[in-house]
């Protein structure tokens, strides 16, 4: 048995805190920013705002807008606390004011009037965003967890476990054909397999509870962010 | 590979989401009430977390989780069996079942369960921080022996006992003692849930091999029972007071071996003398014993169970006679006088005269018949007997035992009536104890002595009494010293707790010269010549300052001078001292004296043959006559004193 370090914060109201009070907010902010850019530009570039530019610039403006105000992280953690609210959402909620604010500006403005479907949402079309945004954020979350599973196998000086993981789960090959090809036994790559995917559990966890997950519900967050890739 | 860990598609993101869903759950993450703060230890198949409950209560538990995704039906089988043992356990030397429950998806549900947070360390652990004395090493492994013993009486085998299996947490005065991990844990009721087929099955490998009994080595799991637990607390004995695993490599490259070759060592390893193999003198008989009954190969040879192996080590911590000692040696009859239980015939020449004086029997049975006062009123004139027949075993210049061959028994005698009259509190009692460690330690009976001092010293250290403190320590330093070179860090230590003490006094007690020099002894050992010469020269300016001239314990410090210069070969030194030693000594009436006498005389006589050799000059017969008779004496009372081989070449 061994002892292992503490890995992931305990809440996401600690992690907040601590990352603000350390002063590394802006550290905090581009980490949002690189989990969710991507995520926002796909659902904007499906609303009927689509046309007030390009998405990275509106994207750009809305984090820049938002995430420069001090207390903006900490207004999420008051209403997480209140209704749970997960960050995605908040950040989606309040991608949807910007553009309105935005759509308003410019209207003062006189700036170049959009189309005319610009101001006309169906109902379809608010679903199909969000959906959009949805499955963009399963594959930010995902590519951010893989992401942190690599650094942590690289640290521990883990690659050949990380390449069993990746060929056997992503690549579907069979530990019969591939433990060979390793000069592994069958064992030994399904153990592997297993440190691997538990560190990959642990990535997500700490990205699911820091955007505001409930800790006792990963499995059924876990599920969400497999329902939003589709079939 | 179809993908790198940068870009999965969504259906491959989907399949590492599903791998994730059925991993064990880590720190972080929360398991009903209790969230994941700390992994504290990893198995093969498990982890135990230290974790938080938020509900109904706030506390800190330990939860162990089967980490282990797709286990095979033994492996969950045992966790759900380890589940049951927990939860069958009550007692406070093991961790009791608080919650238990699944996580996960129904098809790849995971099991776990949370227990109290034992806050301590593995045994051997906490017996090397606390640098605990063997008294407490063995009231350990006695409070281990009792937790297994309530395995044992409900029919469960823990087959995985070993250092890091039991958890320590507490002061030397009292160890908290859990034994924890019944994962490979044998059921032997099949009645009972989880008692099924797989704790018996033939071939598996079950348990650590450096703590296997030979039937576990050999795989016979039908014969592993109580006894081989009872056979892992004697080899985990052996590690927390010879620190060492017999018949296994260091336990630190242990692991790295093949798994074939470790359990070929198990099976083939011979019962331990743990003495021998420690090289420590001072675990010889009663330790030894033990040890070697608890880890007999014969299963029949050993104790029945746990119960029974805690039971001997309670009798030898209240100095009772143990069973495991052997038959022939003599011990029953030596416990039998400490005991009264039955008139002894063929003691010590010495005793005869008690013995025929007091030819009444004063057994257990016969005591219950009589009246308490009655008994008392006996064994008063038991004691009052003793004391005479004591006074002429004694030093006329500072009450001394000189006889301690013959004291001994008196000695014991005293002590147990004491006990029996007064109690362990008594002063009486206390003082009795002490007189009896001298003698057992002057006579190389350390594994008594040291007990004994201890005991004392804790006494003493409880009622705060500085100035016993400080002398005990002297007296355990000593005893620890002539154990041997392994435990001269342990003299050390507690003379110089001594001497710190005395050193706040505003002039100095007869007992902190006898500590210097002591401490200059210990100082030899260590190499440290010049700082036992220092000590040696404070310990003679003390004597000085507090003792009469003439007074033995002057002379003493004197002679201990002189056999440091001889050893140094300073011949012409060492005269001077020896001569002070001598000057005016007064040997009549006084065994104290006259063995000193003859010692440092001999020495001159010695040293002067040993100068005529090397100036290659014959040496006068007389003298070597003389020097043969001091030696003859010296022989009868001592016969492996280390001057005898000088003297008698």
């Amino acid at each position: 048995m061994s002892a292992v370090r503490d890995h992931f914060p305990r809440t996401p109201r600690t992690v907040m805190l601590e990352a603000i009070e350390d002063g590394r907010a802006h550290e905090l902010a581009a980490e949002i920013m690189r989990l969710y850019a991507t995520p926002l530009e796909i659902y904007f570039a499906a609303t009927s705002f689509r046309s007030l530019g390009a998405p990275c610039d509106i994207v750009a403006g809305f984090f820049s807008s938002r995430l420069s105000q001090p207390t903006w992280l900490a207004d999420w953690k008051a209403r997480h606390e209140i209704d749970r609210i997960p960050l995605r959402r908040w950040l989606l909620t309040s991608l949807n004011f910007y553009l309105h604010e935005e759509h308003r500006r410019r209207q003062r403005d006189q700036s170049p009037p959009g189309s005319a479907a610009f101001l006309s949402r169906g109902a379809s079309e608010r679903e199909a965003p969000e959906r959009r945004f949805e499955r963009a954020v399963a594959r930010a979350v995902v590519r951010e967890a893989l992401e942190r599973t690599r650094d942590e196998c690289v640290a521990a000086d883990q690659q050949l476990h990380l390449e069993v993981f990746m060929r056997h789960l992503v690549g579907q090959e069979p530990y019969e054909t591939l433990a060979p090809a390793l000069g592994l036994s069958a064992t030994q790559c399904s153990g592997m397999t297993r440190t691997v995917a538990s560190k990959f559990r642990r990535a997500l966890a700490g990205i699911l509870i820091r955007e505001g997950a409930d800790p006792a519900d990963l499995d059924r967050e876990i599920e969400r962010l497999m329902e939003n890739l589709g079939e | 590979m179809t993908a790198t860990p940068d870009s999965p598609s969504d259906r491959e993101a989907r399949r590492l989401l599903d791998a994730a869903r059925h991993a064990p759950p880590g720190v972080g993450e929360s398991i009903g009430p209790y969230r994941l703060v700390e992994e504290i230890g990893r198995g093969g198949h498990s982890a135990v977390f230290r974790a938080q409950q938020s509900s109904p209560v706030r506390r800190e538990v330990a939860l162990k989780v089967l980490i282990d995704p797709a286990p095979s039906a033994n492996v969950a089988a045992r966790f759900a069996r380890e589940r049951a043992v927990v939860a069958r356990l009550r007692h406070p030397g093991i961790v009791s079942l608080i919650d238990a429950g699944e996580i996960g998806p129904p098809e790849a549900a995971i099991p776990w369960f949370a227990m109290p947070l034992v806050d301590g360390e593995s045994a051997d652990r906490w017996c090397e921080r606390v640098r605990a004395a063997r008294d407490a090493r063995l009231r350990v492994v006695e409070l281990a022996a009792r937790a297994v013993a309530a395995a044992h009486a409900l029919g469960i085998v823990h087959r995985d006992l070993k250092p890091e299996n039991i958890m320590v947490s507490g002061d030397t005065a009292d160890p908290q003692v859990h034994v924890i991990d019944f994962g490979v844990a044998k059921l032997l009721d099949p009645g009972i849930e989880g008692g099924d087929g797989l704790s018996t099955r033939v071939g598996g490998i079950v348990g650590t091999p450096e703590f296997m009994s030979p039937e576990q080595a050999n795989l016979d799991a039908g014969r592993v029972g109580p006894a081989s637990d009872v056979y892992a607390l004697g080899l985990v004995a052996c590690v927390l007071l010879g620190g060492i695993i017999p018949g296994a490599h260091s336990s630190i490259d242990r692991t790295a071996r093949p798994m074939g070759e470790r359990l070929r060592s198990a099976a083939e390893r011979e019962t331990p003398r743990i003495s021998e193999l420690a090289a420590d003198r001072s675990l010889r008989g009663e330790i030894d014993w033990i040890i070697a009954k608890a880890c007999a190969r014969e299963i029949d040879a050993r104790y029945a169970n746990a119960g029974a192996f805690a039971d001997d080590l309670a009798r030898l911590r209240e100095r009772q006679p143990i069973v495991a000692a052997p038959k022939d040696s003599g011990y029953a009859g030596f416990y039998a006088l400490r005991r009264y239980r039955a008139p002894i015939a063929g003691v010590a020449i010495a005793l005869a005269a008690i013995v025929g004086a007091l030819a009444y029997t004063v057994t257990r049975e016969s005591a219950r018949a009589e009246s308490e006062a009655a008994r008392n009123r006996r064994l008063s004139a038991l004691l009052e007997t003793a004391r005479v027949q004591l006074m002429p075993l004694t030093g006329k210049s500072r009450g001394d035992v000189v006889d301690d061959a013959k004291a001994i028994p008196l000695l014991e005698m005293m002590y147990g009536i004491n006990m029996e009259l007064l109690g362990a509190e008594a002063n009486e009692t206390q003082q009795s104890a002490l007189v009896l460690a001298r003698s057992y330690d002057r006579v190389d009976r350390f594994s008594e002595a040291e007990p004994i001092y201890r005991g004392l010293l804790a006494r003493a250290v409880a009622q705060s009494r500085m100035g016993d403190q400080a002398y005990l320590r002297f007296m355990l330093g000593g005893c620890l010293r002539r154990i041997g070179v392994s435990r001269t860090g342990e003299a050390r230590e507690v003379l110089d707790a001594a001497l710190t003490h005395w050193r706040t006094l505003p002039t100095p007690l007869p007992a902190t010269c006898g500590a210097l020099i002591e401490r200059g002894f210990v100082a030899g050992l260590e190499g440290k010549l010049d700082e036992q010469r220092a000590f040696l020269e404070q310990g003679i300016a003390c004597t000085e300052s507090t003792a009469p001239e003439g007074h033995m314990r002057r002379r003493e410090a004197l002679g201990f001078m002189g056999d440091f210069l001889l050893a140094q070969g300073d011949f012409a030194a060492a005269r001077t001292y020896y001569g002070r030693a001598l000057d005016g000594i007064q040997t009549e009436g006084d065994p104290v004296a006259r063995r000193w006498n003859d010692v440092w005389l001999g020495e001159c006589i010695w040293m002067d043959r040993e100068e005529s050799r090397r100036a290659g000059a014959a040496f006068d017969p007389a003298r070597q006559a003389e020097l043969q008779a001091i030696a003859e004496a010296l022989r009868k009372r001592d016969p492996v004193n280390e001057r005898l081989k000088r003297w008698l070449p």
